[in-house]
């Protein structure tokens, strides 16, 4: 077990959610970019993959294997010499359940046909040509001389790549990290912005842009040429950058050749460059120049480093058993929550008479209160109580997310209202949930900041009845606040954002919790809070992977190496 | 279509398709989802090879050959279906493929094995679940139908299901002294 158990929770969950064909397509575009960006999460997919391909031919095997008969039979007038082709086919080796599917079935018949079953795919190809497939154009076909091999948070100018890339083909990365092979050995690692022209299995023109070449033994020769001239390789690695009129070279190992652009090929004007050596080409001229080391190699990235990994720290109480040092509960059971909202429920008993953790049911019943934290009124006896994110390693910039189930909602009052929040202290503070509308039991969904004590910014959604099961998570994410309402009853779940509340920006510490109030009426009800998370997303060194890794990876430079992951909850 | 006499090119397809046949279906399959979409789309794609198998460089990855016709083939057919970017783009779709290649096919083969073993070791109900609703399409809704529970309840215990037993796998293949970071 290794480095796939490290892979986002969140991450997993898209591709569950992607193989169940749940996902839509900004779920899609999300996915679409974590597999991009960590190879780690891109052999977890298709293994992932290849297990509920293997579930689905369990349970389909018999059925399908019948069904890819019959339907190569109607291609083909034949029909009888494929009844007896299926008939020849022996029972799978493994248990009747566990057939291998279709294809496998068929292509072991055409083994043992030989050339009869043969002529079956020759009957298809030209039923397939009959119906007017139009196939892959020529480009295609056409050898390739390089490929793609990694890429990570790129933005491709026009079309990105597609297929393999053969001669001519012009990579235009606007930025971000490309990694490509060429046929002869040499790899490439292509920083955007920059523009490279593929010339041949050994050669490629860089227009603008850096890049560095890692070139083994075996390719030496290998050449990138720029508009100021050309570096041929000699078994080494290299960086190399383009831009305005002049080109400059930098050898990490070995030792390169440095031809500046000129008509005349004399011998002079090749200037031999060795390990940490520097150059600039301009003006037709290559001139040596002093480099600083560190400051030459942190030009470039010499390697395509994963995505630092967003690892979640999670507080989970699932309120089956009372926990010791925290809120008590009517009966002096601790419930788990560990801190009040600041400002509120200060003259509220040791014992709190409005708790009480059912352990039976695992669940925290929580009778309401009059107060609102709009105008501050009567928060000393007010529930607002959680914990506190720096416990679990905030420090004011990580992605955050609270969830609480509450199930079969209960009739409050008047903009009685309960949820969960997340602030510094009564007065300064975001909360979303359920308020009530007029009718007692229609809820509508709201979020809203809090700040200097009253309520701004409100926005609601959406209409809700009491005996609903809800279950509700308020983030942070990016920056970004959102309240998502999953309403488990229906199985909807609608989101709400509202404008940045930046009074909560840089604060190094919050507090998170649920909450209940029958704001303005006097008639208090019971709510009841099952399963209460709260994480935090730090960042964790991230595994670095076996396999070819480049040594001493130089990420300091580039521009996405500190940038972390959003990790929607 | 002169391919009649071509007996030792039918040999040599056939050796080449038996050898990443079980992988390239898991390719389509992982794009489409949908296991008689993937099994139609396996079919053209094999003919599509075999017609093309002329052009196919010898020096060169057959199975990322055959993945590159099947992409091309998944990417027709979605459009088709009008599925508007429900579908990865072209350079993730390279970085799957070889993602795909590293997979071998002995492991491919290993952890079909590792998985009857593992279903075997589920719960009878969940493992009457699991072949419910990978039955046929409408599986999922007919067993929550079924069961007098909601879809996302049934597709919750899939999850916790198929976890168990991608987590089961990993143990068998880790037995098996498979490298460190598969599992």
């Amino acid at each position: 077990m290794s480095e796939q158990e490290q892979l986002p929770e969140h991450w997993k969950e898209l591709i569950e959610d992607y193989l169940d064909g749940l996902l839509d397509a900004s779920g899609i575009q999300e996915l679409e970019e974590n597999l991009r960006a960590d190879e780690v999460a891109r052999r977890y997919f298709v293994r992932y993959a290849r297990l509920h391909t293997d579930i689905h031919l369990e349970a389909r095997a018999c059925e399908a294997g019948s069904r890819a008969l019959e339907q190569l039979g109607r291609l083909s007038e034949n029909q009888k010499a494929l009844a007896s082709t299926a008939t020849l086919i022996p029972p799978p080796a493994r248990t009747a359940r566990f057939l291998a599917h279709p294809m496998l079935r068929w292509t072991a018949a055409l083994n043992r046909l030989g050339i009869a079953a043969g002529l079956l795919i020759v009957i298809g190809a030209s039923w397939w040509l009959a119906a007017g497939w139009v196939g892959p154009s020529r480009t295609e076909d056409e050898p390739a001389i390089a490929w793609l091999v990694n890429a990570q948070d790129c933005t491709w100018s026009g079309s990105g790549p597609t297929g393999n890339l053969q001669s001519g083909k012009v990579l235009s990365i606007e930025r971000g990290l490309a990694e490509i092979h060429f046929q002869c050995g040499a790899r490439v690692v292509l920083e955007g912005p920059s523009v490279l022209e593929l010339i041949s299995s050994k050669s490629a023109r860089l227009t603008s842009g850096r890049l560095t070449a890692r070139v083994p033994a075996s390719a030496s020769g290998f050449e990138i040429l720029s508009p100021q001239g050309k570096v041929i390789d000699l078994g080494t690695e290299f960086g190399i950058l383009a831009d305005k009129g002049s080109t400059e070279v930098y050898v990490f190992e070995g030792k390169v050749e440095a031809l500046p652009a000129q008509d005349s090929p004399a011998e002079a004007n090749t200037v031999s460059l060795t390990e940490h050596q520097g150059a600039q080409m301009a003006a037709g001229r290559v001139t040596i120049r002093p480099v600083l080391r560190a400051a030459a190699e942190g030009q470039f990235v010499r390697a395509i480093a994963p995505t630092p990994v967003i690892v979640p720290r999670t507080m989970r109480l699932t309120f089956a058993e009372g926990v010791n040092g925290s809120i008590k509960d009517r009966a002096g059971f601790g419930t788990g929550l560990t801190h009040r909202l600041p400002g509120t429920g200060k003259l509220l008993p040791e014992a709190d008479g409005n708790l009480r953790l059912n352990t039976d049911k695992a669940q925290l019943e929580l009778t309401t209160s009059n107060s609102d934290l709009n105008t501050q009124y009567k928060l000393d006896h007010g529930e607002y109580l959680g914990t506190r994110l720096a416990d679990l390693g905030f420090t004011g910039t990580e992605d955050f997310a609270v969830t609480v189930a509450i199930p079969n909602i209960p009739a409050l009052e008047v903009v009685g209202q309960f949820g969960l929040y997340a602030g510094v202290k009564s007065n300064c503070n975001i909360r979303g949930g359920l308020i009530g509308g007029p009718a007692p039991g229609q809820y509508t969904q709201f979020i809203v900041n809090n700040n200097n004590g009253s309520d701004s910014d409100e926005s609601e959604v959406g209409l809700l009845t009491k005996g609903t099961d809800l279950r509700l998570t308020l983030k942070r994410i990016g920056g970004k606040y959102s309240l998502a309402v999953e309403n488990l009853t229906k199985g909807s779940t609608s989101t709400l954002t509202l404008r940045h509340p930046d009074f909560l920006d840089g604060v190094p510490d919050l507090y998170v919790g649920l909450f209940g109030a029958n704001t303005q009426s006097e008639v208090r009800k019971t709510l009841i809070f099952k399963d209460f998370q709260a994480t935090v997303w730090k960042t964790a060194t991230s595994t670095v992977h076996s396999g070819d890794a480049a040594p001493k990876l130089s990420t300091a430079h580039h521009p996405f190496a500190n940038r972390s992951i959003r990790l929607p909850l | 279509m002169e391919r009649l006499d071509s007996q030792p090119r039918v040999a040599e397809f056939a050796a080449c398709v038996c050898g990443i046949q079980s992988r390239l279906f898991g390719y389509i399959h992982s794009l489409v989802r949908d296991l008689n979409d993937a099994d139609d789309l396996f079919q053209q794609t094999a003919l599509i090879m075999w017609r093309k198998f002329d052009e196919f460089d010898r020096d060169r990855s057959f199975f990322a050959w055959a993945c590159g016709i099947g992409r091309l083939e998944v990417v027709n057919f979605l459009r088709s279906r009008g599925r508007r970017r429900l579908y990865f783009s072209d350079d993730l779709n390279l970085l799957l493929i070889e993602a795909q290649e590293e997979m071998t096919s002995e492991e491919t083969e290993e952890r079909r094995d590792a998985l009857a073993k593992c279903v075997a070791k589920l719960r009878e109900r969940d493992q009457e679940l699991l072949m419910e609703c990978y039955q046929n399409p409408a599986g999922v809704n007919q067993a929550a139908g079924r069961r007098g529970r909601s879809p996302q309840s049934v597709f919750n215990s899939l999850r916790r299901i198929r976890r168990a037993l991608y987590v089961c796998i990993s143990r068998t293949l880790t037995k098996e002294s498979r490298p460190e970071w598969i599992a």
